[in-house]
């Protein structure tokens, strides 16, 4: 007999890379969910009412309990829906590396490759470069296997999803060349991997719709510093 | 075969104390390594060489980086006893993201408490008050934001109780009254071993703190004396001429203006390049400002000015 896990809920946007990560992990889990599309420039009561700190996507409601930051929401996902398609490792260690590495990813690659795409500064710009590069240099180290989760996607991969889809279009739409495959071979191959994933491609959002959101960002950003 | 459990840690660090108080709560035996951040020991760049920070728990020769993730993997192989996490899913997720608010929120609103001036000090002032009412809401009758025992959320906030008399005296703060809810339970946290142990007197962060403030501020004005000696022999090269290249600009006219207009024109640093100090040399750049060539170039005073203020975030953050 199927287990009832409950009623979940999830709110996110269609641009919003940290919804796309808690959206992966439910679909790679099979769970039944309903979805609230929000307008983050209009945002719900219901919103505001589940996640009143930060007032942003995603949030997960399990049996009309709030979870809000992508991060926390995917370790609960990963408890509660525990047997199908597990994204910590078992061995605590492990596990300590994989919160190490998906908050490396927050806390320096996207910060840096903002920096990187969008600043009017031409010093902050290439400061923002290097500073990726550094950093993309410590996760191809890392990469042993075909995943950062080993021979499936786990939680580093799943808070890498900015690199193997929103990276590449930013690139795209800022002329930006960060993530090669002749530096970044491992890296280049991991994204392509994890972008070609059967469940992962039908929750990615269309690509032309991302590079052009990012095309009329910067082009905001260099109009602004006029 | 007994664990070797190996902690790097700076006694002042609010991250380091939420280890030690872990590793204290388990009863766990360690030792305790004091690094000196001004030259990190080989050990320190070898188990953190990504972050190069403290604190770094090293077990049986593993490290495991960053406070958060140290005391949930303290609290996950010693599991035997005093569980800092909540057992039910969704308690440890909030138990989760309450901690990591304290992360986005107390340090920088901290720091920038005691290296701010005017408007920037008042509204971290402000802010910092309303993040600690907010968290008292969130611990609403509770003993411990962990229920009747010390949690994750009681440990990941409470070393900063260590900054408290620093960030009064700076700040012109009295938390004590405004927050007296929050006060309560950081002395009730206090009561514990595992807590007292682990935490430095306030006193004792306090005059490091203001150590640091006091460096940081000797630094400026021995740096600020350097540049006034420099363009002190800048000023006996100029002589009577009107420009470094004569009748015209020159190469060292080039050179010098930006640097000149920085401190002068847009006023950053409290305008300790002013008429009293170096007349000629004040005088001198009225005459290139006078220039098209020069004036033109200038950026917007409002850009200089965010763009000063942007790098001094960045070097602060490094």
């Amino acid at each position: 007999m199927a287990k009832d896990y409950g009623e979940v809920k999830f709110f996110g946007t269609v641009g919003s890379p940290f919804a796309k990560r808690v959206q992966i992990a439910l679909d790679l889990k099979g769970v039944q969910y309903t979805y609230f599309e929000e307008d983050l420039r209009n945002k719900s009561e219901l919103l505001l009412k589940y996640n009143p700190i930060h007032k942003k996507v995603p949030v997960l409601v399990h049996k009309g309990r709030p979870l809000a930051e992508s991060l926390v929401i995917l370790e609960y996902i990963d408890e509660i829906w525990g047997s199908n398609h597990p994204l910590l490792p078992q061995q605590p260690y492990d596990k300590a590396l994989a919160r190490f590495w998906s908050r490396f990813i927050d806390d320096k690659c996207l910060p840096a490759i903002l920096k990187a795409a969008f600043t009017a500064n031409k010093e902050e710009r290439e400061k923002g470069s290097e500073e990726s590069l550094e950093a993309l240099e410590y996760l191809e180290n890392e990469l042993k296997d075909k995943f950062f989760g080993g021979e499936s996607i786990g939680l580093v991969d799943i808070a890498a999803s900015y690199l193997a889809f929103w990276l590449p279009a930013i690139e795209e739409a800022v002329g930006l060349k960060l993530l090669t495959s002749d530096k970044f071979p491992k890296l280049h191959k991991w994204g392509q991997e994890f972008t070609n994933h059967p469940v992962v491609k039908k929750t990615l959002p269309q690509r032309e719709k991302v590079v052009g959101f990012f095309k009329a960002r910067y082009a905001s950003i260099i109009a602004a510093s006029k | 075969m007994a664990d070797e459990v190996i902690l790097l840690d700076f006694w002042p660090s609010p991250f380091g104390m939420r280890v030690r108080i872990a590793l204290a709560e388990k009863g766990i035996k360690y030792e305790y390594k004091e690094e000196d951040l001004r030259n990190k020991s080989p050990m320190l760049l070898q188990m953190n060489p990504v972050h190069k920070k403290i604190p770094v728990l090293i077990h049986n020769g593993n490290p495991i980086c960053e406070s958060l993730i140290a005391v949930q993997y303290i609290d996950e192989v010693w599991n035997d006893k005093n569980p800092l996490l909540p057992s039910d899913p969704y308690k440890r997720s909030q138990a989760r993201f309450w901690a990591d608010y304290v992360d986005k929120k107390i340090y920088d609103l901290g720091r920038k408490i005691w290296t701010s001036k005017g408007e920037e000090r008042e509204g971290a002032k402000k802010e910092f008050i309303e993040v600690l009412k907010l968290l008292e809401e969130q611990l609403g009758d509770k003993t411990y934001f962990g229920g009747d025992k010390l949690g994750f959320v009681d440990i990941a906030l409470v070393p900063f109780y260590t900054w408290f008399k620093a960030l009064e005296t700076f700040g012109t703060l009295n938390i004590n009254s405004e927050c007296p809810k929050f006060v309560a339970w950081a002395n009730r946290c206090m009561q514990k071993e595992s807590v007292s142990k682990s935490l430095p007197d306030q006193n004792q962060v306090f005059d490091f703190i203001a150590d640091v403030k006091k460096n940081e501020g000797e630094e400026k004005e021995a740096a600020k004396e350097e540049f006034l000696e420099g363009v002190q022999l800048l000023k006996e090269q100029l002589g009577d001429k009107p420009y470094f290249g004569g009748d015209n600009l020159g190469l060292v006219d080039v050179a010098l203006i930006p640097f000149i207009c920085y401190y002068h024109n847009y006023n950053i640093c409290d305008n300790f390049i002013n008429e009293a100090r170096c007349p000629k040399i004040i005088a001198w750049s009225k005459r290139c400002t006078l220039k098209q060539t020069v004036s033109k170039l200038f950026p917007e005073e409002k850009r200089a000015k965010e763009f000063v203020s942007q790098k001094r975030k960045d070097l602060k953050n490094e």
